[in-house]
């Protein structure tokens, strides 16, 4: 029988460089959810193990980037016995379109889900025109 | 009507854990046979690990985005069953321009190697990790057989 993975989760960042790096970490991509709502994007992306201090939202340029770090705690005096996913650290790029105001933008976790507003700014909420019947 | 998708996973048991494991493809098949415009959560929802000792086992789960009142751990005998509901978020008047997180009720039960003390099963749920701690009964718990020197 081939040896299939279970369809997880969360998604494992190939790490295909030969540079050496200082902490050998687990790297996964979180699924998330992008939806619209008036006039703020928002990004829900499931980190299960992330708390407050472990999350960095980045923007460089164009691209947000938010990481999570995970805590974890092994059970000490237990033996693994059965193993359906892994532990590691999160991590997503997206580019931001010019529409949302970067310095409105606020994030909150909360049960290892983090939520981020990205409201648009005051030229992209005044584009839409209304159609009216006459 | 609200589509609902109920999934409920057969026990995982040691062997049968690996055949079911085998069939990816159908349970994808199965995960979208109810349509609709959410996504629906996977049948083997969540993710479970193990860990045993002598006093008992740990069994780990990835359940982000749910309370710790929407989730129901129930132990019977050998079984642990963990079940909860990921409740869809999307506000009226809103679109979803990327939908990836799955929504929908979600079950799982997992046969353990000894059967727990059901009294005494604790269970903690943090940062979207529940952990559910165990203990074997006292009868079975491992002994130490002395050796009497005749």
């Amino acid at each position: 029988m081939t040896d299939q993975t279970l369809e997880l989760e969360k998604q494992e960042v190939e790490t295909t460089s030969e540079i050496e790096k200082p902490r050998v970490r687990r790297r996964y991509t979180p699924r998330v959810d992008i939806y619209e709502v008036d006039n703020s994007v928002f990004m829900t992306a499931d980190m299960p193990g992330v708390a407050d201090e472990g999350v960095e939202i980045t923007i460089e340029k164009n691209l947000l980037t938010i990481r999570g770090e995970v805590e974890t705690s092994l059970p000490e005096g237990y033996e693994l016995n059965y193993r359906e996913y892994r532990v590691g650290n999160y991590e997503r790029s997206f580019s931001l379109s010019d529409e949302i105001d970067r310095d409105q933008i606020e994030a909150t976790i909360k049960n290892g889900v983090l939520r981020l507003t990205l409201p648009k700014n005051e030229e992209a909420k005044a584009r839409k025109i209304e159609v009216r019947t006459e | 009507m609200l589509w609902r998708n109920r999934y409920r996973s057969r026990s995982t048991q040691w062997p049968m854990a690996r055949m079911w494991q085998g069939m990816p493809r159908l349970r994808q098949d199965m995960d979208y046979l109810s349509g609709g415009t959410s996504v629906p959560v996977r049948a083997n929802y969540p993710a479970l690990n193990v860990w045993s000792g002598s006093e008992g086992a740990i069994v780990t789960a990835e359940i982000a985005g749910v309370n710790s009142e929407g989730l129901d751990i129930s132990v019977e005998g050998d079984t642990l069953t963990v079940s909860g509901e990921r409740i869809q978020e999307l506000p009226e008047g809103g679109k979803f321009q990327r939908h990836e997180r799955g929504q929908g009720e979600f079950s799982r039960a997992i046969k353990l190697p000894f059967h727990a003390d059901a009294d005494n099963v604790t269970a903690t749920f943090q940062h979207g990790i529940l952990q559910v701690e165990l203990p074997r009964l006292p009868e079975e718990k491992p002994k130490k057989i002395e050796i009497r020197s005749a």
